[in-house]
């Protein structure tokens, strides 16, 4: 977890791989790419809560939620172009991750993550029980084309864009000052008071960033849909973020990318050789925690130094 | 009618000290979140389907013994793995013990699935608890006081092993002071197998006394998870008769919240659990060790 | 006594501090001048650590006033009170253990200039080299790529200490600095701390257990015991006083 300079090579690498996987992946490549580039956004936006805030967060999918809610209800109820509601997603995200996190960041520990599951829980009942303004459970559909009414593959190609720019922009965030700053603050909070700066902001810039880049994700993943549904928000959510997060690697930048390419491969392979995915999920997590804690990132770093023949730090 | 509902609401409260009583025990002692709560509940409903027609045709001894069954088979889960996995990783941050139970919940959701498949299933209920009581001018169903008396059998028998046995003294050292037990010469991963068994036999009990008053399926799991987080939370985390006032309100609340304002119901309950929260964080700003 | 005449930089009046039904600081009253290294000694549970955390408000007080500078500040948080130049240590060492080094005493001077949310990362590089400067004045320039961690007990209280000095205190709270260290280290660490407090101006008030230390570093020494202050003199006025003989005697250290 370095501070180190973007390596171009590898962020175009990366690129040209989603390109041609969206171009050669068939009918069913393009929307795959795309909710897999959506969950790595939003997986990677809980990693900065987890792994370097040291928060953990039971109720991060409140704010895909809301990124969805956002695009939908600006088009739906206020009459908002679809371009202007992309804005709004992010926007309510964001401004409901300050509502939430002033509270939250009071707390610590297994108290914070109480305190964001029952912030979560509120936002999905709200959505869910407030019919007139929301629709309930029956969500709200219909408001645009999916995908915008692009071809797929066009879709997964602009998504490919605005989920690259997000993760670079997070990549800054984290190597700049502000995020040794929220480093420390994962590490220890009370060194950071007695040093002068007041721990609770941090965790409040933190989690606003990262209740708004779920939101962009929610926002792009009700446009793929062109839907938005209450469990947008729901713990069921959630925990597939949590899931990911561990599954790619937890002290790493890349950990929510591998984690949702992971996850998200899984969900949809594993269910065409066996109905039971969730158990092949479940027994991977186990084996994940008890033999290679730092998930899929930490392994790569070990077969990485094994190659490099060095020793074990 | 508030009357009638105050009741209701105190019924339910019981069933849900009962599903809460064993997460707040394995918290208090473990110091674990233990998502996998409501999959033992869940487990202990579908034990209860399968064995009540092996003891049981209509009648309560029958049926008590199949609920009985159903929750040593859960705390016998619940124990296998304490040992297999939740021991390895004590000294792992917090965070990787609660993934673990995590995927517990999805090994178990899948399993459950597998066995009894993706439909609900329906418990008949005893003939002797299938009727209602009368006060007043109201009728309650039988099952509800037989559930509530439950409860309150389990709180005395919970109490009575807190205060008088030598398993009841280890618990409070145990939870009290980690350190303590070791130096009582005890085996610490004992006490927490014993805990874990202990808390998911409490799951899977309230599972099966609960199966026969709604439908029993797969989906159990998440939503007694997020009642039982509750009211822990409410009640303080760790603390059985914290939990019990805790369950008692969260059910009357309830209760309440959907006779004045049916839609904001379930909001109440999540604000009432932030606002305990924050309520009690004031006094602890202070410096953790 | 070498502390030149000046106003208090710290005074402490009746401050008192209790949990539930046991008192730990019972009012207690201390007065710092400008530039003095003052020790705080008393056997254990007289209440010197919460003393500490009184002032720097890791603690908050039941009761009493404290100024800094003769401004009241009795009730502020913790980064408030570092900002108005109270910098302190741990009793067991406060880092940030999975960063290196180098980012941690890096982490501490971005706090100390404010620049804790800056996303340039100009900033850093600027930062580095004075960093590097200071680590290798604590003498641990040789293990500024290791994580924090990985380092010994006594490097992390250096390192403790270098990031205390990056955040520019004028005074200084040392809760036993030299906890857990063998002889050498301990005199080692305490010539540095006397030192950089000489050179820089600082006020410095420090909890110590080994008697060697403290009546070779400080200016004056206040005896703690049960939750009050039981004498206050120079070294050699202490060292005279049977009473406090007494305590340390009778009580155990």
């Amino acid at each position: 977890m370095s501070a180190a300079r973007i390596d171009w090579r590898i962020v175009a690498a990366g690129c040209l791989a989603v390109l041609a996987a969206i171009a050669l992946g068939g009918r069913g490549g393009a929307p795959l790419v795309t909710e897999m580039l959506l969950m790595a956004l939003f997986a990677s936006s809980l990693n900065l809560l987890m792994s370097y805030g040291g928060m953990v967060s039971f109720g991060h999918a409140a704010f895909f939620g809301l990124g969805a809610y956002g695009l939908a209800l600006a088009v739906s109820r206020f009459g908002l172009p679809v371009a202007a509601g992309l804005a709004c997603g992010p926007l309510l995200a964001g401004l409901l991750a300050l509502v939430f996190g002033t509270l939250c960041v009071r707390l610590s520990h297994i108290y914070f993550a109480m305190l964001t599951l029952a912030c979560g829980q509120i936002t999905f009942t709200v959505l869910f029980q407030w019919y007139d303004f929301t629709g309930g459970d029956t969500g709200i559909t219909g408001f645009m084309a999916p995908a915008f009414g692009l071809d797929e593959r066009w879709f997964a190609v602009v998504v490919l864009g605005v989920v690259v720019a997000c993760l670079l922009a997070l990549w800054r965030v984290v190597n700049a000052p502000l995020g040794i700053t929220i480093r420390s603050v994962g590490e220890d909070p009370e060194r950071v008071s007695a040093s002068g700066l007041n721990p609770r902001r941090v965790q409040l810039t933190a989690f606003v960033i990262a209740g708004t880049l779920a939101g962009v994700a929610g926002s792009l993943f009700a446009a793929l849909q062109g839907n938005a549904f209450p469990d947008y928000a729901g713990l069921g959510f959630t925990l597939d973020s949590l899931i990911m997060v561990v599954l790619g690697g937890l002290r790493s930048f890349g950990g929510g990318l591998y984690g949702a390419v992971i996850y998200v491969l899984l969900r949809n392979y594993v269910p065409l050789l066996v109905t039971e995915w969730e158990l092949v999920i479940g027994v991977i997590l186990l084996l994940v925690v008890l033999w290679s804690p730092e998930g899929f990132a930490g392994g790569l770093q070990r077969i990485g130094r094994r190659l490099r023949s060095e020793p074990r730090p | 009618m508030l009357t009638v509902q105050i009741v209701n609401g105190l019924m339910e409260g019981m069933m849900l000290f009962l599903i809460a009583s064993g997460l707040t025990l394995i918290f208090g002692v473990s110091r674990i979140i233990n998502f996998a709560h409501g999959s033992l509940y869940m487990l202990g409903a579908f034990l209860t389907y399968q064995l009540v027609p092996l003891f049981s045709d209509g009648s309560l001894l029958g049926f008590a013994v199949a609920v009985l069954l159903g929750a040593v088979l859960a705390a016998a889960v619940g124990a296998l793995f304490e040992m297999a996995v939740l021991r390895r990783i004590y000294r792992a941050p917090e965070l990787m013990q609660l993934i673990v139970t995590i995927a517990l919940v999805l090994i178990v959701r899948d399993l459950v699935r597998l066995v009894w498949g993706p439909n609900n299933v329906s418990v008949s209920m005893p003939d002797a608890l299938a009727g209602a009581v009368q006060i007043g001018d109201s009728f309650f169903p039988t099952f509800q006081f037989a559930i509530f008396g439950a409860g309150l059998l389990v709180v005395a028998l919970m109490i009575a092993i807190i205060r008088f046995t030598r398993a009841g003294v280890l618990l409070r050292a145990a939870t009290d002071d980690r350190g303590m037990v070791a130096l009582l010469g005890i085996d610490q991963r004992r006490i927490f197998t014993a805990t874990f068994a202990a808390g998911s036999f409490l799951a899977g009990l309230a599972g099966g006394l609960a199966s026969p008053f709604g439908n029993v399926n797969y989906l159990l799991d998440t939503e007694v998870i997020v009642a039982a987080f509750i009211v822990v939370v409410i009640g303080g985390l760790g603390n059985l008769y914290g939990a019990l006032a805790g369950a008692l309100a969260v059910g009357v609340i309830k209760s309440l919240g959907v006779l004045y304002f049916p839609r904001l119901a379930m909001v109440l309950i999540f604000l009432v659990m932030a606002a305990v929260l924050l309520v009690r964080s004031m006094g602890r700003r202070e410096l953790q060790r | 006594m070498t502390a030149t005449a000046g106003r208090p930089i710290l005074e402490a009046e009746g401050v008192a501090r209790q949990f539930g039904r046991f008192v730990a600081l019972g009012g207690v009253d201390l007065a710092l001048e400008a530039g003095e290294k003052r020790a705080l000694i008393g056997p254990n549970g007289a209440g010197k650590s919460t003393f500490i955390n009184v002032v720097g408000g890791q603690l908050a007080a039941s009761a009493g006033t404290i100024r800094l500078d003769g401004r009241d500040v009795t009730g502020l948080q913790p980064h408030q009170l570092a900002r108005s130049g109270l910098g302190r240590t741990f009793q067991i060492s406060r880092t940030y253990r999975q960063m290196s080094v180098r980012e941690n005493l890096v982490a501490a001077y971005l706090v100390a200039r404010g620049h804790g949310y800056s996303l340039s990362r100009g900033r850093l590089r600027a930062l580095a080299a004075e960093a590097e400067a200071l680590l290798e004045r604590v003498g641990i320039a040789g293990l500024a790529e290791r994580p924090a961690d990985d380092i010994s007990h006594g490097d992390r209280k250096r390192l403790e200490f270098a990031m205390v000095l990056a955040g520019e205190p004028r005074l200084l709270l040392l809760d036993e600095p030299t906890a857990g260290m063998g002889l050498k280290e301990r005199h080692e660490l305490m010539d540095l701390v006397a030192e950089e407090a000489s050179g820089r101006g600082l006020t410095l008030l420090f909890v110590e257990h080994d008697i060697d230390v403290v009546f070779r570093i400080a200016d004056r020494i206040t005896v703690m015991a049960r939750g009050q202050v039981f004498a206050e003199g120079t070294a050699d006025e202490i060292a005279a006083d049977r009473e406090v003989q007494r305590i340390y005697l009778g009580e155990g250290h």
